[in-house]
């Protein structure tokens, strides 16, 4: 094979490669290609059940007794039940192993069994052991029994109850052939459920290193006993160590949750409601090691400090943590002691473990000696960037109905004198188009689409448009169909003007966009927003980055750049010279969402959903952006 | 106050300085009477059976219409080798007038002897201390005088038996190191500045006394430049107040004296005119300095240097202060800057955006300070910052004449701190006091577990030392939190995330302490007391302290933190939202008071300490007003952190209206 050949069939593999990724990853974002069932909204901050941990034994690594070759489902090799055999293969966890085993509420196995012809009445039990090894509690529910002569799959759920959630207990589950029959056991997977408030996968470390415990959902605890509904600092649900009792409930986390760099401190605060005079509660940190020792403790109590009683007062607390000490398998509990043993009941514990993320990137190369100096000067397309400002244009309310979930074109439609853009609007129930009239300073309605039932403004459509003469065409292609409507705006109606045949664009992935216009009236600029991270717009002229771009004059906390969910839509909306940016804001429900695509609009109060029309402003524009050193030497900075 | 017709007037004003020049009086009326030896009313006559005095009246050339209650303001020209009261401004020979009547009660002539002493009586020690019942030990710092050439012990006079009183008139002034204490000389010369004249109440103690009594009166109380040696020891050598031996020592063998204290007192302002100008001091700048700002009222010109109360104030630069700030360049207080722009700040730059940057001082003499002869005030500006010049310069003013103890009230408008949504804008105001330097200007003694921590900066391990010059008595206001009662502090702050698309990420609360006191600042008071372990309360974490119906919480890290520590929440509204605000810091000597208020007539107290809690500074300090930008690693617990508030877009001006210190 020459050369040629092998560079063709390289890059041959390369594309398949390329596109059976994004197959893949359409596919993925199609929900409708994986699953016919209803999807299940998580909202973000909700409380889930989830599994804390989940095994999978197939069995083919055991060497025990039990294990057979004669019949497996998966591998070669199963757990094989008989008269010899009571005890098949069994999960043992201590508690503290299980992460945030104190809210555990459920074990869940699911195995698969092949039986012979009688029912061996076997069961599946769960067992907890304490610290010294005794039993303290034990269920057994039975296998499901099928004679179907193949393997079988089955679920078998266990309560935990809470009172047993003790870090150094001992659960083990295990298949019980009590009757000792014949029988196979494959592939079991046993989860360990419990409940959380939902933390997106997609959080960094910093946010998951806050926790917030209000008793009302036991969330993350154990020593939830206590937990009941009572006086209540927030909620109906309090921990109340009244009548004795001497310890309240108790958060681990192994160190090894928190990556590979231990939390040098933690930082604490609760709620405590004495119901008698001078409590001795004590807010404790503590870590153990694997041989289950005390590395390290530390507490603050309420004792003589102003706790009066039938009174909520918050104990705040920072330790700081000898992190030389400890191990990854070490675990660092924070728990609550009652030390003077007095009615007490306490609420709302909020854990800070660490002290927040590093922000991201290099060390600046700014030299500060420059800057004191008066000597800085900016490299080429290097930060730190210089902030230009969009101001806040007024707009009108007209907009409004729409969010970033609808699509949008801007064009010069009507192709009159002014030269002016309008905007189109494609929502779900609503497609109308609006000219933006000076005199009024307010986006206006000159089209909508009066048949609500017409599919060719379907939302889901793919909409393009193009520009001929001056006069901007809109393109419609329906969904599923490969022929796309052309339409002219005549004025007041769309009519249509041809067909032709387009391939839709696939659907928009990438968190980079880049719009052209004259945003500073008479240059020709890019804005390229980059979503992959932060809200990233820059303004850019000749491939050089003239700096970040930045809001202003915009109502309460409304900017742009922080919603979730936005769409800039360029155009010359004021002026036929100047290209403004329609901001469309929005924040979004979803769990997991990427910024694309949202399935569930969210109107926060503080940060209600709007539109906004934004541009440089004339005059300020100019001088702005021609202070702003572009080209000069990258590498080093240099001296006037 | 009433002369007799038959009083024979003789003057000693020009022989003030020496004791040489005798003046003989013949008294005609012999008294038999024993001596009056501490009376409260001068006006009576005081009689011994030797002599007799009446009508003392220490000041009769200053505000004659005034007999009980005189007050003199402090004249800050040419005062920078001291402060003379009176000047010649106040009075054309720069002395004060006093005058007593004599009368001879024996049958022949005699020479009787006389010595005037002043006392500062607002900001002394009491000279008697009731518990030891003996010379209170700290008395020989108080502020007592007499004339300047301590060698002019008494003056003689003659009195002839006439059975008249003969007035004798004679003249003092009122100068630092009135005891020409050698520890305030350098190269020979007297820096009488080196201890000036204390503010407040001043009385008069006249002494007269027979030939044969002024023997038996210590050489050390008739010149107070000597210290008592009498016991021997070198160490224990001390001043001894003559208002301690006269009103309350051994008279025996002092019959034929007698002592009295006048009930006129005067009353010394200092007021300075803040309009007069800045003056710059070369050392306080590095290096050549760029006097392209200078002008009539900011610079240093001979008039400025002479006469400015006040020099521009450059803050130390710890490097410390050196953070990698947002590149953020905004008008916190204009811009509506919320807490979701600082949340969003925090959490969305990169490092390579930072603006790596070291608390600055101005390097531009004049650019940031201001005096305006017209208004008589000062204007002090942070100035803006613009792109490529970053910076976040702290900005202020010093006066340029230490003094000891004072009630320094301060009329100023500073910077509002927090804007309309309680963001906090980064800067603390202060008005404080600090050592005026120098050995010289050594604290007290502290001789308890080795003394003071040597050094202002020296750390945790710094070695100890009996005395130390430094002092710092501190009005610092900014946005944090009080550190007592400890159950409340730290606050607990959640770890920001970075996530986008989640505004809970990024756009995390603050704790409910923290937004209940959302418009509020915090008012720190601080006495830097070197970590001196005398006082018998010396205490390490949250202690109370009472003082009329209020109880204060002070604050110590640890035995070795060189600060006791006092917070106060105050609204910024009400402090720095309004068009002036009061600020007074009453330094006393076995207590520091701090007050606040709207007007003088309504100060109220916001921190209170006592020598039983903290060592007292007792050496001379400087006022200054600022407007710093702190590293908030300086203040666990403050809610925003400096490096994540934007540089200043605008000048942020604060103004001095009036200076008062009494």
């Amino acid at each position: 094979m020459n050369i040629q050949k092998k560079r063709f069939v390289v890059y041959f593999l390369f594309i398949l490669f390329g596109l059976s990724l994004a197959f893949l990853f359409l596919r993925d974002k199609n929900p409708a290609a994986n699953s016919v069932a209803s999807e299940v909204i998580i909202k973000k901050d909700s409380i889930v059940t989830v599994s804390f941990l989940s095994e999978f034994l197939n069995i083919e690594t055991n060497n025990e007794s039990f294990v057979s070759a004669e019949k497996a489902l998966s591998g070669k090799r199963s757990c094989k039940l008989s008269n010899d055999v009571e005890f098949g293969i069994s999960v043992s966890k201590l508690l503290k192993d299980i992460p945030t085993f104190n809210n555990l509420k459920n074990i869940s196995i699911k195995l698969n069994t092949f039986f012979g012809n009688e029912n061996p009445e076997a069961l599946y039990v769960l067992s907890i052991d304490d610290a010294k090894g005794k039993n303290i509690f034990w269920d057994g529910k039975p296998i499901l029994y099928s004679n179907s002569n193949d393997w079988t799959e089955s679920t078998i759920d266990f309560v935990v109850p809470a009172e047993f959630l003790n870090p150094d207990n001992k659960i083990v589950v295990y298949p019980w052939n009590r009757n000792k029959k014949l029988f196979y056991v494959d592939d079991i997977t046993v989860d360990f459920i419990g409940t959380a408030i939902y933390n997106d996968g997609s959080k960094n470390q910093s946010e998951k290193t806050n926790v917030f415990l209000d008793f009302e959902t036991e969330a993350g605890l154990s020593g939830a006993d206590n937990v009941k509904e009572t006086t209540a600092h927030s909620g109906k649900m309090a921990c109340d160590l009244s009548g004795g009792k001497e310890y309240g409930p108790v958060l681990n986390k192994k160190l090894n949750e928190f990556g590979s760099s231990f939390p040098k401190i933690v930082s604490l605060s609760m709620w405590v409601y004495p119901l008698t005079d001078n409590p001795n509660t004590v807010l404790v940190a503590s870590v153990i090691n694997s041989k289950n020792e005390t590395v390290y403790w530390e507490g603050k109590s309420t004792e003589n400090k102003p706790f009066p009683k039938n009174t909520w007062t918050k104990i705040n607390a920072l330790f700081k943590l000898p992190i030389e000490k400890f191990n990854a398998e070490d675990v660092l509990g924070i728990s609550v002691w009652n030390k003077g043993k007095t009615d007490v009941i306490v609420d709302d514990v909020e854990i800070v473990y660490g002290e927040g993320a590093e922000r991201r990137g290099e060390e600046s190369k700014v030299d500060p000696i420059s800057i004191y100096e008066k000597r800085f000067v900016a490299e080429k397309n290097k930060p730190p960037f210089q902030t230009i400002y969009f101001e806040k244009q007024e707009a009108g309310k007209e907009l409004t109905d729409f969010s970033s979930d609808n699509f949008f074109i801007a064009g010069n439609f009507n192709n009159d004198a002014n030269g002016i853009d309008e905007i189109l609007c494609i929502g779900k129930s609503k497609q109308a188009m609006y000219a933006y009239d000076l005199s009024i300073k307010a986006f206006k309605k000159i089209w909508e689409n009066k048949n609500a039932g017409d599919q060719l403004w379907d939302k889901d459509n793919f909409y393009m448009s193009s520009i001929r003469n001056g006069k901007t065409s809109i393109i419609i292609q329906p969904k599923n169909k490969s022929i796309a409507q052309v339409l002219n705006f005549d004025g007041k109606n769309w009519n249509s003007i041809g067909e032709q045949k387009v391939i839709p664009t696939p659907v928009y992935t990438n968190p980079v966009c880049e719009y052209s216009g004259n945003f500073t009236a008479g240059k020709n600029q890019i804005l390229k927003l980059d979503r992959s991270w932060r809200f990233d717009l820059k303004l850019i002229e000749n491939d050089v980055i003239l700096g970040s771009v930045d809001f202003k004059d915009y109502p309460n906390d409304y900017n742009p750049k922080y919603y979730e969910f936005v769409k800039l839509i360029p155009g010359n909306f004021l002026s036929s010279k100047q290209t403004s940016l329609l901001v469309v804001m929005c924040n979004c429900g979803d769990v997991n969402f990427s910024g694309l695509e949202c399935k569930q609009i969210e109107d926060l109060p503080y940060l209600p959903n709007s539109v906004q029309l934004y541009s440089i402003e004339k005059e300020k524009g100019f001088t702005q952006i021609s202070q702003i050193n572009a080209d000069l030497p990258t590498g080093r900075q240099v001296k006037k | 106050m009433k002369k007799t017709d038959n009083t024979h007037k003789i003057n000693l004003r020009k022989s003030a300085k020496s004791a040489s020049k005798i003046v003989v009086l013949v008294a005609t009326v012999l008294f038999l009477f024993s001596c009056n030896q501490n009376p409260e009313n001068t006006s009576e006559t005081l009689t011994c059976s030797e002599f007799s005095i009446q009508n003392f009246s220490p000041i009769t050339n200053w505000q004659q219409d005034s007999i009980t209650k005189k007050t003199i303001f402090l004249d800050y020209n040419n005062a920078n080798s001291g402060f003379i009261i009176p000047s010649v401004k106040d009075i054309a020979d720069g002395l004060f007038a006093f005058e007593f009547e004599v009368k001879n009660n024996a049958a022949a002539s005699q020479n009787l002897y006389y010595k005037i002493y002043y006392q500062n009586e607002s900001y002394k020690f009491e000279e008697f201390d009731s518990l030891t019942k003996a010379e209170n030990i700290y008395a020989e710092e108080n502020f007592y005088g007499s004339w300047e050439n301590t060698n002019t012990t008494f003056k003689k006079i003659v009195v002839a038996p006439d059975n008249n009183f003969h007035k004798i008139v004679d003249e003092f002034r009122i100068v630092g190191n009135p005891r020409n204490e050698d520890r305030y000389f350098h190269n020979g010369e007297n820096n009488r500045w080196k201890r000036n004249p204390r503010m407040g109440n001043y009385s008069f103690l006249l002494v007269v006394a027979t030939e044969n009594d002024l023997k038996n009166i210590p050489e050390y109380i008739q010149n107070i430049n000597k210290k008592n040696q009498s016991a021997g020891q070198p160490d224990k050598e001390h001043f001894v107040s003559p208002y301690y031996f006269f009103n309350y020592g051994d008279r025996n063998g002092l019959k034929q004296t007698i002592s009295t204290i006048s009930q006129t007192q005067l009353k010394i302002i200092a007021q300075p005119n803040l309009g007069t100008g800045i003056y710059i001091d070369d050392a306080r700048f590095n290096g050549e300095i760029d006097k392209s700002n200078f002008c009539a009222t900011c610079g240093q010109d001979s008039s400025l240097y002479k006469n400015a109360p006040v020099q521009q104030f450059i803050n130390y630069v710890d490097l410390s202060t050196k953070m990698d700030n947002i590149p953020v360049i905004a008008d916190i207080l204009k811009d509506n800057y919320s807490k979701m722009d600082y949340n969003w700040n925090r959490a969305f730059y990169t490092k390579e955006e930072l603006i790596p940057t070291i608390l600055q001082t101005s390097r531009q003499p004049c650019a940031t300070v201001f005096s305006d002869p017209k208004e008589k005030k000062i204007i002090i500006k942070n100035p803006k910052t613009k792109f490529g010049e970053w910076k976040k310069e702290s900005v202020g003013i010093i006066t340029r004449h230490g003094l000891t103890y004072g009630k320094y009230r301060v009329k100023v408008k500073l910077t509002e701190l927090l804007n309309k949504n309680n963001v906090w804008n980064g800067l603390t105001n202060a008005i404080w006091l600090i050592t005026q330097g120098g050995e010289w200007n050594n604290r007290r003694v502290c001789n308890k577990d080795g003394g003071y921590m040597a050094s202002y900066w020296g750390g945790p391990n710094d070695k100890r030392v009996p005395a130390v010059d430094y002092s710092e008595i501190d009005f610092e206001i900014l946005k944090t939190t009080p550190y007592c009662p400890d159950n409340a502090f730290p606050p607990v702050y959640k770890n920001p995330g970075d996530n986008n698309k989640n505004i809970n990420s990024w756009n995390i609360s603050l704790p409910e302490e923290i937004t209940n006191a959302d418009g509020n600042i915090t008012v720190a008071c601080t006495n830097w007391d070197m970590a001196c372990h005398e006082p018998k309360n010396f205490g390490v974490g949250c202690n109370t302290i009472a003082y009329q119906n209020q109880t204060f919480e002070t604050h110590r890290w640890d035995h070795n933190y060189r600060a006791l520590n006092q917070r106060k929440i105050e609204s910024d509204d009400e402090l720095f939202g309004g068009d002036y605000f009061y600020f007074e810091i009453d330094w006393r000597p076995t207590e520091i008071i701090w007050r606040i208020g709207a007007e003088p007539s309504k100060m109220r107290v916001v921190g209170y300490m006592n020598d039983q809690v903290t060592s007292i500074p007792n050496n001379q300090m400087l006022l200054i007003i600022t407007q710093e930008y702190h590293n908030t690693k300086w203040w666990p617990g403050t809610p925003y952190s400096q490096d994540n508030l934007p540089f200043p877009l605008n000048d942020i001006p604060g103004e001095i209206y009036d200076l008062t210190i009494e």
